[in-house]
């Protein structure tokens, strides 16, 4: 979007230039296309120039700015300790005011700027005008003489700087920073984002999946075995079972014997219940506890837990006017009840406390001791039971001994059936690994299956994660290497351009001086030589920045202190052609010296009103017994600035004594 | 807020584990054995959320009618570890106030609740120094627990013996 930016105007109080107020606005509240201010050296022009800088970028919140810069701009044998310099802008048609207020006993300066939202402190310009609006850019349209040797010193200007952001190709590289941005906040999180990275999670997901497949094929081969062996044992059993009956007796008391061991099985096993059950109930386990329980009941009841009131009752009484005994209930003691209330339990609180001591109550019933006394029989009886299933088994193994003697075969089934639950066993500790959960060993040594297969699942994981950062960081290089290539192109044609249209300019303004730009790179650099006459370098850069800005389709102001000044008399005319065409506004400091063929050359090429002024400081009589029309010019208090080329052409001063 | 069994704890007691045969009903039998370990000895432990499964926000099956009594013994080791009488009224209120939440179906506090696990963590490691080995066998654990108990109660050092006086 193109730009257009007008100074309307400014205003100094309290500095070190006499104290001014200039409008360069017309009627018709458009502007001056060229201004005049005739200045005598030592009025201040440097000073304005200075402030209109800083004003225009900011520049005094920056470390140059110290107390001593900001305290040396004070009026001279002023008793104020403050001023101001206030620039009216018109930034795409719209009012913007910034001004810098000075405290000179503190040293400081503060920004204030007023825009579409109001007035904020600080220095801040709409954001599309913040490109044009900082110390580097604004060095080229508020303009002087050693600013034109500058451009052509590479430690003082950033000429190509200036190129990019007039042309807007710096969007360009900007585009490219946020395309980083992008990067790194997308892959903040991403622990690899690298090729490496990618290869290291790969091989790490495929020695998982190997190592899962492996135990998954082990685990399946031993479930195999075990259903094989278990059928092998029940054949072992049934074939054992055979061979008991064939001795009647021995049958018999075998039968017998199992169901026995059976029973007592089960006996065992009701026992245990009842135990457990039973222990279930803590004031069981020991007297210890009981009488614990049984203590804690008694002391609640004597110190009165709960209290028979409970905490609502006094939140409730502290919200009425009078007290149940009758008495008025004033702040002080509503006050006092609330604080008062924290000590009782809640009703909710009240009621567990009284279940809980209703529930100790028949729990312990008369004795404290009974219900371990209890449980301790109990465990009597367990462990009864399970001496009767031991005597059981014994008695069972007693005659499969028996059986053994007498029946080879019987007893070759028997030792085939213990060797098949040795196998048996044993299969069911390799099958038993597979089940772990044990996450803290490493891949290798991990047999969970159910482990490894949530290893594997996020090995997957990572390495999509990574996969899809590979894929940004490949498309992230090749845009940036297309932006890359679309700056520098854009860049060589646009500087290359206009070089060649400034040395055209050149060659015009000097024709016998054999002076071109050869390249602009972070400043102007001549072909064949460092530089030239401070004339020369004058012209070099009016050409450079005429051809600039006449290419840009950004209307920016531009002033300039003393452009003729230095410059040949001969060559001056050529410049005041040139300068009036180089934006639509253009302000120029100058002295009267300086008028003689410059100024003419002014008012010949242009074909709109131009805007004179005369600033000079009060005090000089013959001056100011000239000002003839009273309507011509603003009085302050310690300067005039008289409108009008009549006065201005008349003005013979050009240091100030 | 639930009670937690530590993962350690849930894998000890594997072979007398609900999914065993005549073994515990439910894995609060568990938990509950961990937790009187705990409160006979005044061991607590902390433990990340991580090394802990969620069991249940209420006392289950057997525990539902017991809970009360759970509790009230569980707010006796609390005073006794406090090193408060059971009738001084302030501390014994202050102390309900804390760890009980009427409203609750554990009847805890969150508070309450975080101590009352770190009493079953703290038993679980209780039952490692109890027992040579994990047990494999119901009546076997059952018995040699309440030995155990009593052993531990029956030391002079114990404060339970200590602490209950009114």
């Amino acid at each position: 979007m193109a730009s257009n930016f007008k100074i309307l105007g400014w205003k100094s109080e309290g500095l070190r230039c006499p104290d001014h107020n200039i409008s360069f606005t017309r009627g018709d509240s458009s502007v001056y296309e060229i201004s005049l201010i005739q200045m005598p050296n030592g009025t201040g022009k440097t000073t304005v120039l200075n402030l209109l800088r800083a004003a225009l970028s900011g520049s005094a919140y920056s470390e140059t700015w110290n107390a001593s810069k900001v305290r040396g701009l004070k009026k001279r044998n002023s008793d104020h300790n403050v001023g101001s310099f206030e620039v009216k802008l018109s930034l795409n048609d719209r009012p913007v005011t910034i001004i810098m207020q000075f405290d000179f006993d503190s040293g400081k300066v503060i920004y204030k700027t007023t825009r579409g939202e109001g007035q904020k402190t600080g220095f801040d310009p709409p954001s599309e005008f913040k490109r044009f609006l900082n110390e580097n850019f604004v060095n080229f349209f508020v303009f002087d003489g050693e600013l034109a040797q500058n451009l052509l010193d590479s430690n003082h200007t950033k000429a190509e700087k200036i190129v990019d952001d007039l042309f807007q190709i710096s969007t360009l590289l900007i585009l490219n920073n946020k395309i980083d941005e992008y990067w790194q906040k997308v892959t903040q999180d991403r622990t690899a984002k690298e090729w490496k990275g990618f290869k290291r999670r790969a091989s790490k997901l495929t020695n998982l999946k190997a190592r899962l497949e492996n135990l998954e094929k082990e685990q399946r081969n031993l479930n195999q075995r075990l259903e094989e062996e278990t059928e092998r044992l029940v054949a072992k059993e049934n074939i054992y079972k055979e061979e008991i009956k064939k001795g009647k007796n021995l049958n018999e008391r075998h039968i017998k014997a199992e169901t026995d061991v059976k029973e007592k099985e089960a006996a065992l096993t009701d026992q245990s219940k009842i135990v457990l059950d039973n222990m279930a109930d803590c004031y069981s386990l020991s007297d210890l506890f009981s009488t614990a329980l049984y203590n804690f009941k008694v002391s609640l009841d004597r110190v009165k837990l709960p209290e028979s009131a409970a905490r609502e009752f006094f939140e409730e009484l502290a919200e009425e006017d009078v007290c149940v005994c009758d008495r008025p209930i004033d702040e002080n003691i509503r006050k006092v009840i609330l604080e008062k209330s924290i000590q009782y339990l809640g009703s909710d609180d009240v009621s567990l406390l009284n279940a809980v001591k209703t529930a100790i109550t028949e729990a312990l019933g008369d004795s404290r001791t009974e219900p371990e006394k209890q449980l301790k029989a109990m465990i009597e009886s367990l462990s009864e039971a399970s001496n009767n299933l031991l005597d059981a088994k014994n008695e069972l193994d007693e005659i499969k001994i028996e059986i053994a003697k007498e029946n080879p075969d019987a007893k070759k089934a028997q030792d085939e059936i213990e060797a098949k639950k040795i196998t048996i066993r044993d299969l069911e500790t390799q099958l038993e690994r597979f089940k772990s959960d044990d996450t803290s060993l490493n891949d290798e040594n991990t047999y969970g299956i159910e482990v490894l297969r949530k290893r594997v699942e996020e090995a997957e994981e990572k390495l999509a994660e990574i996969a899809n950062t590979m894929i940004l960081r490949y498309k992230r290089d090749r845009l940036q290497k297309i932006i890359t290539n679309a700056y520098q192109i854009a860049h060589d044609n646009i500087t290359n351009e206009i070089c060649s249209e400034a040395n055209d300019h050149i060659n015009d303004l000097m024709p016998y001086n054999d002076l071109s730009i050869d390249r602009i790179d972070s400043c102007l650099v001549l072909k064949g030589q460092t530089g030239g006459s401070t004339g020369e370098q004058l012209s070099i850069a009016y050409a450079f920045l005429s051809t600039l800005f006449n290419r840009s389709e950004h209307k920016l102001p531009f002033v300039v202190d003393s452009p003729a000044n230095p410059i040949d008399l001969e060559v001056r005319p050529k410049i005041g052609a040139i300068i009036p065409k180089l934006s639509e506004q253009f302000i120029a400091f100058t002295i009267s010296s300086e008028r003689s063929g410059f100024v003419d050359a002014i008012v010949q090429q242009s074909k709109m009103p131009i805007q004179f002024l005369t600033l000079f400081r009060k005090g000089r009589t013959k001056l100011e017994d000239k000002i003839t029309d009273t309507s011509l010019f603003n009085e302050t208090d310690d300067g005039f600035c008289i409108l009008g080329k009549d006065y201005f052409d008349d003005f013979q001063l050009d240091y100030e004594e | 807020m639930p009670f937690r069994l530590s993962n350690d704890g849930e894998k000890w007691f594997k072979d007398i584990s609900k999914s065993s045969k005549n073994g515990f009903q439910t894995d609060f039998d568990a938990y509950y054995f961990c937790f009187i370990a705990g409160i006979t000895c005044g061991q607590k432990k902390t433990l990340p959320v991580s090394e802990t499964r969620e069991l249940v926000e209420y006392f289950p099956d057997r525990f539902r009618t017991r809970g009360k009594l759970i509790v009230s013994l569980f707010l006796c080791r609390e005073l006794i570890e406090l090193g408060v009488q059971f009738n001084e009224k302030k501390a014994v209120h202050s102390a309900i106030t804390k760890l009980i939440k009427p409203e609750s179906p554990s009847y805890l506090s969150d508070e309450g609740m975080r101590e009352f696990n770190k009493y079953a963590n703290g038993g679980y490691e209780v039952l490692t120094e109890w027992f040579a080995d994990r047990p494999r066998s119901l009546d076997t654990f059952l018995r040699l627990f309440k030995a155990k108990l009593d052993q531990e109660l029956n030391k002079e050092s114990n404060s339970w013996a200590l602490g209950i006086a009114v």
